[in-house]
């Protein structure tokens, strides 16, 4: 085994990717500084050159922490050391070996481990800042991307009201995905204020060339992380002594495989070995909170307590529009989402095609965002060269979506696992009468009025329901007078009850 | 819509124009259908009289009918989609549009060489599927439970073993061979079937047992849509959730496999799993089934058996000499070194002990794993130091039964198992246990005693057991005494026990009848 020392002439010297110029001891000794100011009650004085100031400081904090023997000291270390976060069974061998064996032998395995996650994870050229007992939001999908569908709407409406109403910290991730580090100045703006013009002169809410390590923390997730970054988080939430919350979607990928890309099983399964040691996981529905409170209740067996899984319902609201809604010329219905299997518009395609035969006069508007070609487009070609009326439009604004739902005579929603149903809960907040799946999300949608329901998987019921829709004049006026006395829920209430859920630090005492 | 006699007259007209041998099979194939649905039905038909039948069986499109026709017509079990599909064009289109892939051998690759597969029905049988056990001479857990239980179902009740075809498109027969090695595990390399493929099985009416993992894609997407449509009793042996609750501990693709094994399990009837905590994790899953509306199967537990046999004097003899070092006291750890089992903390609770002067030898058996290097640079740094400690990939059951009669006690903190099997297997042998104080582990430790408790994640912890264990005799004595007068409990138990939970009787009820169309086994 080398010595200790050897292994920090390789970090400075072996990587010519890094820029052999770069000074990597400067930025070690400040990590370990930092790291030493909020571990120990009495630094050891600056020394140089650098690299001795490194070797006392490890020193000094390994003592330390085999005096303490708090894994918590070790995770810290081993991130100052390493500029990256470590995974638990790191955490775990170092923290073993770290008190007990003698101490030259322990820097070894430490600087070993060390060197490892630097090498393969880390940005050992950065600086760091920990943040002790404060709310640490990692929002690094809607800082560094474009898109704008189910997660990003959700971020990005509640983020901008916390940050109105509290003190957090918004982060993103290291190129490498070793750690967490702060916003660039456009990033923050992508999360905050999304979809207006950005100001180049607005401060930047946190340094991005600065690494952030959170300490006694609150760290909330309100995306689901990348799987690359799930055993760190893990070790956040198991060992670091922060508490992660974060907010629960679904668990599509473990309950509905067949309906979902392959692949996805894979990176789900990483996200739920981070919640495993969650602190909160807030469902947005019912139905997905009953997902993540049956993921919890599995964790008995593994002597684990999981974490408090809570509910905190989506909101959906549409803007106020004037006038009276659009007409067609015969019954529109309308059936908004991606195309995929998962929605079942092929059943609804199947019954609409019974229904005309039966000489039914309607049109059906097929609206989604992206998706891929299945056996869906086989026969709406064959429908739409039979002359049915059929609709189907890919990429329309948020006007034209509000249009189109106020145009409908009623809007139908069968979708096969949902962990929200966003379209049912749009369409009857336009008035408009939804008919959707009879289980799950959309079946507490339908509950506030406004809805009928229906098995999705029954073809006959779902014809039936159709039907009742189409030639029913005072069912659909019922409806939509259910639809427009419903309780309207904001994303100002959505943000203000999830921000206690989730956001509760550790006390002082106990960091 | 078309007129259905229109429709058959087409179709009957284009048979007769079709290759013999697809002719004959579509027949013979059309003939088993209406004969399964309908048994007194008169045997000898022609084709046009065989799909005027067919056509008028399958007009209301009922799910389990549309299953086995096309399971049976395409010699491979349909997929949700394909059932779905045939059950909407038979309301749409008839009976006869629905099925023309499969009943004009012309049309679309349907047939893919199946055309001289014997196809057989079973009617009120009882199946159980050992797809794996019956390839592999291995004995993993899971096999080993397999085993164990259809030996004895075989000789209890009327059971038929099967297996399933290349690329899992269907269950077929098992060959003499085969079904030795589901047996026993001994078996000869397994030859061809005589004279072709091997005979498809379609069950009706029957229950399907599955006692091992299905981790296959095609075969679990099969099995989803038997389960959901084929109106069969179905049921199987449930072990862990593992590659869900503990995915930080499983291999890439494991947990995706996993999941689509779950969602064959969905619409099944009932699980008997091999423990309560082992249940706790099926009927965690089976709560998140309320997202999609689907109640899933009946989650029950039914507590595995540890049977263990007296070694031989030679082979106490021959394990004295490989696991004792002088008198120093056999600390003994069973089970392969992937993280999940936490050998890492023994090691450390193992170094503990000997720096602070306890005296004792440390044998580890158990394989290769997943991420098992740092547990062998860590046995590699021990030994280096001088300390008695040793790995040994894999013994004979006879050897690892005298190891356990050997060790002064068994070291098991595992962080997540279905069942810990060298814990029961320890305290059958009348050895002591230091095992988790959770999940499956605790629950076998409750039944008996014989068990000093731990918390796995906590060193200390284990630490101290281990030090108890070296040091308070006392207290050994005590465990080893409860240990001793364990009830005992039997494969043979577990076996009965697990066919009355999973009411395997309740499927089929009546005597069990086999048709086949063997269109192979015929001459032209």
């Amino acid at each position: 085994m080398t010595s200790g020392v050897a292994h920090r002439e390789a970090v400075t010297h072996r990587d010519p990717s890094r820029r052999p110029s770069t000074d990597l001891v400067a930025p070690l000794r400040q990590r370990l500084r930092a790291a030493a100011e909020v571990l120990l009650e009495e630094v050891p004085p600056r020394i140089e050159p650098a690299a001795n100031d490194c070797a006392v400081l490890l020193d000094a904090v390994l003592r330390h922490i085999r005096l303490r023997r708090d894994r918590r000291e070790t995770w810290l270390l081993l991130t100052a050391l390493s500029a990256s976060f470590p995974s638990a069974d790191q955490v775990a061998d170092c923290h073993r070996l770290a008190i007990s064996v003698p101490v030259g032998e322990a820097l070894d395995w430490l600087l070993d481990v060390a060197f490892h996650n630097a090498w393969g994870s880390g940005s050992p050229e950065l600086e760091m800042d920990i943040v002790v007992g404060e709310i640490v939001v990692d929002v690094d999908f809607c800082a560094t991307s474009d898109l704008h569908t189910g997660i990003q709407r959700v971020v990005r409406e509640t983020l901008p009201r916390w940050q109105r109403d509290h003190d957090f910290l918004m982060v993103g991730w290291t190129e490498s995905s070793g750690a967490f580090r702060g916003l660039k100045d456009y990033e923050a703006h992508r999360v905050l204020r999304w979809g207006t013009p950005h100001e180049p002169d607005s401060a930047p809410h946190t340094d991005p060339h600065r690494l952030l390590v959170p300490w006694g923390c609150a760290v909330v997730l309100p995306e689901n992380p990348e799987p690359q970054r799930c055993a760190a988080l893990a070790a956040m939430a198991q060992v670091s002594g922060n508490r992660v919350s974060a907010i629960g979607y679904d668990c599509i990928p473990v309950v509905s495989p067949e309906l979902i890309h392959p692949g996805l099983p894979d990176r789900f399964v990483r996200y739920l070995s981070v919640l495993k040691h969650a602190e909160t996981v807030a469902g947005i529905s019912v139905s997905a909170t009953a997902e993540f409170a049956g993921f919890a209740a599995m964790l008995k067996s593994q002597g684990l307590a999981g974490p408090r899984v809570v509910e905190c319902a989506l909101p959906a609201e549409v803007p106020a529009v004037d006038g009276p809604p659009p007409r067609t010329a015969r019954p529109r219905i309308v059936s908004v989402g991606s195309f995929e299997p998962r929605k079942n518009q092929l059943a609804v395609l199947h019954a609409a095609r019974r229904l005309w035969r039966e000489g039914l006069e309607f049109e059906i508007d097929f609206v989604g965002g992206g998706g891929y070609r299945t056996e869906f487009d086989v026969l709406r070609q064959r429908l739409v060269d039979e002359g049915r009326p059929i609709r189907v439009r890919m990429a329309i604004t948020d006007e034209e979506l509000w249009e189109t739902y106020r145009s409908a005579r009623f809007t139908v929603f069968v979708s096969l696992h949902e962990g929200f149903g966003l379209p049912v809960a749009e369409s009857v907040a336009f008035g408009t009468p939804a008919l959707t799946t009879s289980f799950g999300s959309t079946a507490e949608i339908a509950e506030e009025g406004g809805v009928l329901q229906v098995d999705p998987r029954d073809d006959e019921a779902l014809v039936d329901a159709m039907r009742r829709l189409i030639v029913d004049d005072a069912l659909v006026e019922r409806l939509r007078k259910e639809a427009l006395h419903r309780p309207r829920r904001t994303w100002d209430d959505y943000a203000a009850e999830l921000w206690p859920l989730l956001t509760a630090v550790p006390r002082e005492d106990d960091r | 819509m078309r007129s259905a006699s229109s429709d058959i007259a087409k179709t009957a007209r284009k048979l007769e124009r079709a290759h013999s041998s697809a002719r004959r099979a579509v027949s013979q194939r059309l003939a088993l259908i209406v004969g399964t649905l309908e048994p007194d039905s008169r045997k000898h038909r022609s084709v046009a009289e065989l799909l005027h039948r067919f056509d008028s069986l399958l007009a209301s499109a009922r799910d389990a009918e549309v299953w086995l026709s096309l399971a049976v017509l395409a010699a491979d079990y349909p997929e949700t989609a394909q059932v779905l599909r045939a059950r909407r064009t038979i309301v749409s289109e008839g009976v006869m549009e629905a099925f023309a892939d499969y009943l004009l051998p012309t049309g679309p690759a349907r047939w893919r060489g199946t055309a001289d597969t014997p196809i057989e029905v079973v009617t009120g049988g009882v199946l159980v599927d050992v797809e794996h056990t019956a390839r592999t001479e291995l004995a993993t857990g899971i096999q080993r439970v397999t085993r164990e239980l259809v030996q004895r179902w075989k000789r209890a009740h009327d059971i038929q073993l099967i297996g399933w075809s290349p690329g899992y498109r269907a269950m077929r027969r098992l060959l003499p061979e085969e079904e030795a090695r589901a047996l026993t595990g001994r078996g000869e390399q397994a030859p061809r079937w005589k004279g072709g493929p091997a005979p498809l099985v379609v069950p009706w009416k029957s229950t399907y047992v599955l006692p091992e993992l299905a981790p296959e894609h095609p075969r679990t997407i099969r099995m989803s849509a038997m389960a959901r449509f084929s109106g069969n009793r179905m049921v199987a042996v449930g072990y862990d959730c593992i590659p869900i609750s503990s995915a930080e501990t499983a291999d890439a693709n494991v947990s995706e496999a996993f999941t689509g094994y779950l969602a064959a399990l969905r619409y099944m009837d009932s699980v008997a799993c091999i423990s309560r905590a082992s249940a706790q994790e099926f009927m965690g899953w089976r709560h998140m089934l309320t997202a999609i509306g689907v109640p899933g199967p009946d989650i029950s537990a039914v507590l595995l058996p540890a049977e263990i046999g007296e070694p031989s004097e030679v082979a106490m003899a021959q394990a004295r000499d490989r696991f004792l070092i002088g008198t120093l006291p056999l600390v003994l750890c069973v089970g392969t070194h992937e993280p999940r089992k936490n050998h890492m903390a023994v090691l450390a609770a193992a170094r503990r002990q000997w720096e602070a002067g306890q005296r004792f030898s440390l044998m580890f058996i158990g394989g290769h794993a997943w991420a098992s290097d740092r547990f062998y640079d860590t046995v590699k740094q021990l030994q280096h130091e001088g300390f008695p400690v040793e790995t040994m990939s894999s013994v004979s059951d006879e050897m690892l039964w005298a190891a356990y009669k050997l060790a002064h006690c068994v070291v098991f903190p595992s962080l997540n198992e279905g069942f810990g099997l060298p814990v029961a297997e320890a305290l059958a042998s009348g050895t002591p246990v230091i095992t988790s104080n959770f999940g499956s582990m605790l629950e076998i430790a409750e039944a008996g005693g014989g068990a000093l408790l731990v918390d796995p994640r906590d060193d200390d912890s284990i630490t101290e057991a281990l030090g108890t264990m070296l040091s308070d005799s006392d207290t050994v004595q005590r465990l080893r005494a409860e240990a001793a007068s364990r009830p005992s409990r039997t494969w043979d138990d577990y076996a009965a026990e697990v066919w009355s939970r999973l009411a395997v009787d309740a499927g089929g009820g009546t005597a069990c009848l086999r048709e086949v169309a063997a269109a192979a086994a015929q001459s032209p």
